[in-house]
């Protein structure tokens, strides 16, 4: 494989034999390589935060940046010319490319060093390929199942009762049939004894709609006659308004449809009757009044 | 409960024999503890070599011998009592736990009525139905009197409100028919009984197993079941005789988003080809002609009458997917999926309008998957392999408002989900634990399974033949011709989290978007030595080898064959009769994993349960804790 990687074409043919003859030959060779004693690495820091991922040890500062180019252009410039070099792709299903050979390999003779049970070819290839168990009787089943759900979407008018949640798992057998869970419930002021406030509630499915050409003073205003402080609105990818900018509160006595054509870019926002778009939706985020987050609607503003 | 050990330091007569590798040295252990069991009968201090360290306990499983009783008997008595010793029925339902009996009681009487008519009930036909509520009376009637009589108590069959009677009727109005979902769970099921029975792996049905989807019914009779009036609904005339003609147009006009065509897209390919959704081609009075949607179908307000299917997979058909994704064959490896899957679909039923799209579904494709795409759409099916495609998919259709089916397996389990829109919580309100890798210290310095062996064997294949030579290659070379430029961009496409997960819900608050960006494929790769690197998460796939087209080594297709279809499925409810048909040694080596019996466990010496078991062990006590608890998997 690193001949393969090195556009090495000279291979020997024993080599590349798949019979017992050829493993004969390479561990022949192979023997013949003069295995320097082991000796412990100096300085070695081994890392033992479990949480630590692969990424941490590595800065990518101008003078590590510098040091790679510079590695880059002696070894580049010490390769013959022409030299080119292939990647090899792994792929387990070929056992003539030896791919599930070096790795099962290499994992049993580690697993030796740690006196970790062995596992044959299969096994590792199983867990290294990352091959996922599927069979055709579970599919069929689930989809099955997915298509009876689909006549209830289609009828348009069932209640939650009538469909169904299922898990399944055939071997045991079981079979878990349950009606779905309805949406979370948001609800937002008007605690019962008190009057003035009405109560709000929305789940994730709703919309609030706000009518009129407004500006976006009113639609704060909107929010706060609700009691909440809406610190963020958003169109799209584009920020439109955020209390913490000092230079938002500019925006203030300005249309929220001049906004969102002008920082959103969103086209076809004209007053003109018959053309265009006639609404938008921002997205807003607020506080109650102990400050702390709540989930709200997308906020549809329908301008004309 | 019986063990065997491996990876003792000491205590070798604890381990098999090393010269006859296939003895299985078990043990019984008892009085297991988080930290100690005991060993039942061995005398440790006799041990050669005392116990050090270490070790692996595996519990075995147990062979189960499980009783059955022939048709015959069983029809009459199929209860589970000390007497019989059979299973009884299996519930699949428990909002509708006492159904089965009644179902049970139903089929006999369909039986009955077919003995003494000929027939099955006609469609929505109320004669029919009072004269098999009849027949089920008299069966209900006869019943032996023993303790496992399959005599359903208080059979109430006059009252018109009675639940018995709604279930017997509906039985009756729909038993004519068949409908190719139901057809297709009872294929999955019993097409895995037959499994069992052929490899020993696995526990069967005991005995009885009654399932019926009977909420998916018109609340009343529909108003025209007989599809000989209207010639184009010929092929769908079961489909009619249950829902009624206008139901079928209405499926017709469907306008459906099956995203991914593997092995749930073929299957659900074939069930909207089979079902006629998307069919509509908008003109009502000519017959309609399907065919792959080639051009931008959106439909303005004049053609929203149209159906249409749209999948999309930007996957290519390997080898190892014929074993489940039955739409592709020998000569289709290394074509698109979606393209592939609706070609065969069209040989199905001709009249589906559908459009295949090699588009992964990503905020990358929005321009694709726009605001007017999505606004023309009826409903989404997800066929998905990826909880980050799901969760993307999901927050599309919460924003637009659309229903998602949703569904997923892995190996012999599945699941599936509807969200409705205003009445169901959406995919992603509810979420598994996420897939837990080893650490990188426990791979790097600490491997203590085989899986961290083979976890770092890869890694060393890649730093050793992949990723050094292609940073080589790249600084010390010209750039190679496109091919490689392809590779590396699919390379990065593949990258397990190719989305920032703050676009799911675009609707919450920015501050929570900046704490839920991560992008982990972002992150540099650690370097633990010069030119060795361990990836960042998986190890990319292997670019695909795509054969050349012009040389193709297999035969020609061969024609679709046309089988005839089973008769006597009743289009609401199923049987399933298990019946001791094998061997008794074939039963012997079946698992012990039934309902009360947790999965193999392996417990360390220390004690601790190893990270898989744990998790398949809390996730199983999930499902029967709390009734609702019905997750997706990861497949």
């Amino acid at each position: 494989m690193k001949a393969q990687a090195y556009g090495i074409a000279d291979v020997p043919a024993q080599a590349l034999d798949l019979s017992s003859a050829g493993a004969a030959f390479v561990a022949q060779q192979a023997a013949r390589v003069e295995v320097p004693a082991f000796v412990p690495k100096e300085g070695v820091k081994i890392e033992t935060d479990p949480k630590a991922e692969g990424g941490n040890a590595m800065s990518t500062g101008d003078s590590d940046l510098d040091a790679a180019i510079d590695k880059v252009v002696r070894v580049a410039s010490a390769a013959p010319p022409g030299t080119r070099l292939h990647p090899v792709a792994f792929e387990k299903d070929d056992d003539a490319n030896f791919h599930m050979a070096l790795v099962a390999g290499l994992a049993n003779a580690r697993a030796r060093n740690y006196g970790i049970a062995e596992v044959d070819r299969l096994k590792a290839k199983l867990i290294a390929g990352k091959i996922v168990p599927a069979i055709a009787t579970a599919t069929a089943a689930a989809t099955g199942l997915v298509a009876l759900e689909l006549y209830k979407v289609v009828a348009g008018d069932k209640p939650v009762e009538a469909y169904r949640n299922t898990f399944a798992n055939l071997a045991l057998p079981l079979f878990a049939m349950a009606e779905p869970v309805p949406p979370k419930a948001f609800k937002h002021g008007g605690k019962e004894g008190e009057d003035g406030q009405e109560q709000l509630t929305w789940t994730l499915w709703d919309r609030w709609t706000l009518e009129g050409d407004l500006t976006l003073q009113q639609v704060l205003d909107w929010f706060s006659a609700k009691g909440l402080d809406a610190y963020s609105i958003s169109c799209g990818q584009s920020l439109l308004y955020n209390s913490v900018f000092p230079r938002h509160k500019d925006r203030l006595p300005r249309k929220m449809r001049e906004l969102a054509s002008e920082v959103a870019k969103v086209e076809g926002l004209t007053l003109e009757a018959g053309r265009g778009r006639s609404h938008f939706d921002v997205v807003v985020a607020c506080e109650d009044e102990e400050g702390e987050d709540l989930d709200v609607p997308l906020v549809s503003i329908k301008f004309k | 409960m019986r063990v065997t050990f491996s990876e003792l330091v000491g205590a070798r007569e604890l381990l098999p024999d090393p010269s006859s590798p296939s003895s299985s040295a078990s043990f019984l252990i008892a009085n297991c503890k988080p930290t100690s069991f005991e060993l039942v009968g061995v005398d440790c201090t006799s041990f050669e070599t005392p116990y050090e360290r270490g070790g692996v306990v595996v519990q075995m499983k147990q062979p189960k011998t499980l009783a059955f009783a022939p048709l015959s008997v069983a029809a009459e008595e199929p209860l589970d009592t000390a007497a019989t010793g059979t299973g009884g029925f299996l519930v699949s339902d428990f909002s509708k736990f006492d159904r089965p009996p009644l179902l049970h009681l139903g089929f006999a009487a369909l039986d009955a009525f077919q003995v003494e008519t000929g027939r099955l009930p006609r469609a929505w036909d109320e004669a029919d139905a009072a004269k098999l509520l009849e027949l089920a009376g008299a069966l209900n009637d006869a019943a032996p009197a023993s303790e496992a009589s399959r005599k359903v108590a208080d059979l109430d069959l006059a009252s018109a409100d009675s639940e018995a009677r709604r279930v017997l009727s509906a039985l009756s109005f729909t038993a004519a028919a068949e409908l190719s979902p139901l057809a297709a769970v009872f294929g999955g099921v019993v097409g895995q009984e037959v499994v069992k029975a052929a490899s020993g792996k696995f526990h069967p049905i005991h005995q009885f197993f009654y399932f019926d989807a009977m909420e998916v019914l018109p609340p009343s009779r529909p108003a025209a079941v007989d599809a000989k009036a209207d010639p184009s609904l010929a092929r769908y005339e079961s489909q009619v005789a249950v829902f009624g003609a206008e139901f079928q147009r209405k499926l017709a006009r469907q306008r459906v988003f099956l995203v991914g065509a593997g092995a749930l897209g073929c299957e659900f390919l074939k069930a909207f080809a089979l079902m006629g959704i998307g069919t509509a081609d908008g003109d009502p009075s000519a017959p309609a002609v399907g065919g792959t949607v080639q051009d931008d179908d959106h439909p303005s307000s004049s053609s929203s009458s149209k159906g249409l299917v749209t999948v999309t997979d930007d996957d290519t058909i390997e080898k190892s997917n014929l074993s489940r994704q039955f739409l592709f064959r020998d000569w289709d490896i290394g074509q698109a999926k979606s393209t592939a899957a609706a070609r065969e679909a069209l040989k199905i039923n001709p009249a589906l309008r559908v459009r295949a799209l090699q588009n992964r579904v990503s905020p990358d494709t929005e321009a694709v998957f726009d605001d007017d795409f999505w606004g023309n759409l009826s409903l989404v099916v997800n066929a998905l392999d990826n909880v980050t495609a799901r969760l993307y998919v999901d927050a599309r259709c919460v924003y637009f408002r659309r229903p998602l089916l949703e569904s997923g397996t892995l190996g012999p389990k599945c699941n599936t989900q509807a969200v409705i829109p205003g009445l169901t919580e959406n995919y992603g309100a509810s979420r598994d634990p996420p897939e837990r890798q080893a650490p990188m210290c426990t791979v790097h310095s600490f491997p203590h399974t085989i899986d961290h062996c083979l976890t770092w064997a890869r890694s060393e294949f890649e730093g050793c033949l992949v990723r050094e030579e292609r940073e080589r290659e790249e600084g010390g070379v010209p750039p190679p011709p496109d091919d490689d430029g392809k590779k590396k961009e699919k390379v990065e496409k593949n990258s397990p989290f190719p989305f920032v997960l703050s676009l799911r819900f675009p609707f919450f608050s920015t501050r929570k978007k900046k704490t839920a960006t991560t992008n982990r494929s972002a992150a540099p790769p650690k370097r633990t030595r010069p030119c060795r690197t361990l990836p960042p998460g998986p190890p990319p796939p292997a670019p695909r080898a795509t054969p050349p087209r012009a040389s193709r080594p297999w035969p020609s297709p061969p024609r679709w064959a046309t089988t005839p279809s089973p008769t006597g499925w009743a289009a609401c409810a199923g049987r399933a009769y298990a019946s001791r048909s094998c061997s008794t040694t074939a039963w012997r080596s079946w698992s012990t994993r039934s309902r009360r019996t947790r999965s193999p466990r392996r417990v360390r010496a220390s004690g601790r349960l190893p990270r898989g078991s744990r998790r398949l062990w809390r996730s199983r006590q999930g499902t029967r804790r709390t009734r609702r608890s019905c997750r997706p998997l990861q497949s």
